[in-house]
Parts: structure tokens; C-alpha cells; sequence
């Protein structure tokens, strides 16, 4: 890794984190402030100035998979499509979540306030108590390379998120379990299908039933799962009731 | 260092001239080949460090030599402590049979193997235990990511896969094993000297 990434990474620090973290049964969206002392700093010592930079990431409600499921995922690039094919020949159970965010652009905002960056970061964490705003985060992030400084808060979100959110609720309905060596699992039911694949392709039958999805996206889930067969009269008594 | 040549290295030295091969060479080359088949039981369990003893009793001092290097051949940093035992036992035993035999030497050597077996596994297990209650101290550090553009896939592994994944783990490893694997290597030449000696 470049040696300029490794010590924005390690500059990094996340001053608040959101009491929310990523929800599991819904979308969610955190309004971030990073912090930054200005580029300029070391020309203009007698002047205090943080850089502010606001906006928000959204995360798209999480997805609980098999690494059968992922590894037929398109999008991911050889190498992890040929991890992914990997873990699922050696942990077919091995449970996997899928998140996937957005940063938007259209509230990003830039500014230059007065003041340490510290004090700055105090200020805006008193506004954001006032407002009793409970998705929101404070990240001190490096200068010259914020946006990585920005990677890695989004990253620390899943992983706090997956451990004290996603894990607990997805266990909680019986769709995950952990093994005894700690792996989480992904519980079946007695035919080996996994309970979450029939909660997901149950609801899509539903919504493909009342006419409020196309077909085609049950069909596409169905074959993520390698499920078509087992389901395919079903699916296909779909087009008989429409005649 | 010196190097013990077996009978059958020194015959095909002699490759087209095999009517040139004495009858003590062709001797030697038939003892060999009965030291091996004899070895091939010992090594698979079939006859006991006794029995081995037993049968090259009366065994000429570079037929014992050549069984003895035959043993010490097959040890390496990767046998188990019983092949490690088996060997060891097989040498000292071969090595009782000489007219001169230096058996507190080898026996030290021997041992030194043992030894050093011992403290690479200790402190082996020593560092996987601190590294895996790390790890469970961290929960970040058991999260396998796979990420590509906005999608991130996040999974809990064990912490025994974690470890294995861990890049300084297996830094520490890799320079572990070549450490102990060079010292190992340098003790067998060692005895392999002693060896030479006692021919």
C-alpha cells in the first residue's frame, strides 16, 4: 500500500460515531463532518482554521448471503469473484453481508471555520447533542487525502455495525447462527435451504403474485440462490394464473 | 566436509565398465540393497528398533555407515516427534554395533533435534496464543472484505482462519520455520560428520 494512504489511514480518527449505526431491516443515512487542519497551515501559523466538509452516505438495507449467492454477484472484479468462488467451495454456510452505500455528492459542502481543529470538532459535536441527532459523525481526517480518510469511516461503520447490529438481529430471527469454531453461519431449514432464501423469495413470490415486480427479478434472485429448480413450478404457475 | 558414498554411487561411477566392478563391490552393492529392504520394514513399523539391531548385527562398518546415513537422510525439520524418535533410535542403535562406536556424541546431537523441535513448537504456540487472543480482543481483525466499487461484502470468520490470514502471522511463521529449519539443517551436518569420523 502507498506509503501516503497508510499514514492518512493512521492520521484517521473518528471523533464521534453515530449512536444509529446501519440499520438491518432498512436503509439508512449518516450526515458525516470531517475535519481537517487546511493544507495551508504551515504558511500561515498565526492562523487558526479547520476545514469542514459535510455530506451524507446512504447504505442500502443489508443484505445476509451465501458465498454461493455472492460469488454469482456481477460487478466484482477476477480476483474477488475467484475469493469469493473459493469460500464457496470451502464454507458453503459461511455467512457473508452485502452493503452497499452511496456517498452523495449534492450535499457535500466545504468550509473554512475559525478555530483549532479540535475546538472545531467540540462545536459541531454540541450542535449535533442540541439537535439530539443521533445519526450523525465527527471524523479528523488527513489534509491531503480526506477521501480516504472518509473510506475508512465508512468501513469502521460496517464492521461495528455487523458485530453489534446486523449479526444480533439476523441471529435474533433465526436466519444466522455461530458455529463452534465462531464462524457465522447461515441457518437452514430441512431441505438445505437457507432460511433467509425462503424469507426473501417468499416476499418476491408475493409482490410477483400482485403484479407489483417484473418476473424477471424473482427469476434473477432465484438463480442467485441456485434455487430455480426446487422453485421453478411454482414460478411458472405465476404466468399460467395470468392467462 | 567428507561425503560417504554408497556402494551403488561408486558402481555407477563405473557405468560401462561393469565387467571392471570387483566381487567385493558387487558385494557391497547386494548389502545395500538388503539394508534398504531392511530400513523400508523399519520405517513403516513392520520390525522394531531391536530387530533392526538384530539383523545388521555383523554388518561390515560402511554398511552400518550407509544405514545410519540412510536414516539420517530422511530426517527432516517436518517429521513428527515419533519419525524424529524412530530415527533417533535407529542411529544410536546402528551406532552400538561398531567396533568404535561415539554414541554419547550422537546422542547429544540427536537430542539437540528433539530440542530444538521442542522450543519452535513452544514458542510457536506461545505467539499463536497471543495472536489469537488479539484477535479476539479485535473484532475488526476477524472481518474477511471483499469490496468492489460501492459493494462491500463483510464476513465473520473463526478465529483460527483469521489468524491464518493475518499478514504478520504469517510473516512471523515463514521466519519462524526458516529459522529453526536452517539450525535443524546445521545439526544434521553435524552428525553427518561425526558420522564420517566413525567410518
Amino acid at each position: 500500500m502507498d506509503k501516503r494512504i497508510i499514514e492518512a489511514l493512521e492520521n484517521t480518527e473518528i471523533l464521534r460515531m453515530p449512536k444509529q449505526l446501519i440499520s438491518t431491516f432498512g436503509s439508512s443515512t449518516i450526515h458525516y463532518y470531517l475535519v481537517t487542519e487546511p493544507i495551508y497551515l504551515e504558511f500561515a501559523r498565526n492562523k487558526s482554521e479547520t476545514v469542514v466538509r459535510e455530506g451524507r452516505i446512504s447504505w442500502h438495507k443489508p443484505k445476509l448471503l451465501t458465498p454461493g449467492y455472492m460469488f454469482r454477484i456481477e460487478g466484482f472484479s477476477k480476483e474477488a469473484s475467484k475469493a469469493l468462488e473459493t469460500l464457496a467451495n470451502e464454507f458453503p454456510d459461511l455467512a457473508g453481508i452485502l452493503y452497499q452505500f452511496k456517498v452523495s455528492k449534492e450535499f457535500e459542502e466545504m468550509s473554512f471555520v475559525s478555530g483549532s481543529l479540535l475546538a472545531v470538532a467540540e462545536k459541531i459535536s454540541k450542535e449535533i447533542d442540541r439537535k439530539n441527532d443521533s445519526l450523525s459523525a465527527i471524523i479528523k481526517g488527513a489534509a491531503g487525502l480526506w477521501d480516504i480518510s472518509l473510506s475508512k469511516f465508512i468501513l469502521d461503520m460496517m464492521v461495528k455495525s455487523i458485530y453489534s447490529v446486523q449479526i444480533p438481529d439476523f441471529q435474533r430471527k433465526g436466519f444466522l447462527d455461530i458455529n463452534k469454531i465462531g464462524q457465522a453461519i447461515i441457518s437452514k431449514d430441512k431441505y438445505g435451504i437457507p432460511l433467509i432464501a425462503r424469507d426473501e423469495i417468499e416476499k418476491l413470490f408475493k409482490l410477483a403474485e400482485e403484479g407489483r415486480i417484473d418476473p424477471a427479478k424473482l427469476k434473477a434472485e432465484l438463480d442467485k440462490w441456485g434455487f430455480f429448480e426446487y422453485y421453478q413450478d411454482r414460478f411458472f404457475n405465476l404466468f399460467r394464473r395470468k392467462r | 566436509m567428507g561425503k560417504l558414498k554408497s556402494a551403488w554411487e561408486i558402481a555407477m561411477e563405473k557405468v560401462g565398465q561393469v565387467d571392471r566392478l570387483s566381487s567385493q563391490e558387487i558385494q557391497e552393492i547386494k548389502e545395500e540393497e538388503k539394508i534398504k529392504a531392511i530400513l523400508s520394514k523399519f520405517f513403516k513399523g513392520r520390525i522394531t528398533v531391536n530387530d533392526l539391531w538384530k539383523r545388521l548385527q555383523g554388518s561390515s562398518p560402511l554398511s552400518l555407515n550407509c544405514a545410519q546415513m540412510i536414516l539420517l537422510n530422511s530426517l527432516n525439520f517436518n517429521n513428527n516427534p515419533y519419525e524424529l524418535k524412530l530415527r533417533k533410535e535407529g542411529i544410536l542403535a546402528l551406532e552400538s554395533l561398531k567396533n568404535t562406536p561415539n554414541i554419547s556424541t550422537l546422542e547429544n546431537l540427536l537430542h539437540q533435534l528433539t530440542l530444538l523441535k521442542e522450543e519452535f513448537s513452544k514458542t510457536k504456540d506461545y505467539m499463536e496464543k497471543k495472536a489469537k487472543s488479539e484477535i479476539e480482543n479485535d473484532p475488526q481483525s476477524r472481518i474477511k472484505t471483499i469490496r468492489q466499487g460501492d459493494k462491500i461484502i463483510l464476513m465473520q470468520l473463526s478465529v483460527d482462519e483469521a489468524l491464518q490470514q493475518n499478514p504478520q502471522w504469517k510473516a512471523f511463521i515463514t521466519q519462524h520455520e526458516e529459522k529453526y529449519s536452517k539450525k535443524f539443517e546445521q545439526i544434521i551436518e553435524k552428525i553427518k560428520e561425526e558420522m564420517v569420523q566413525t567410518a
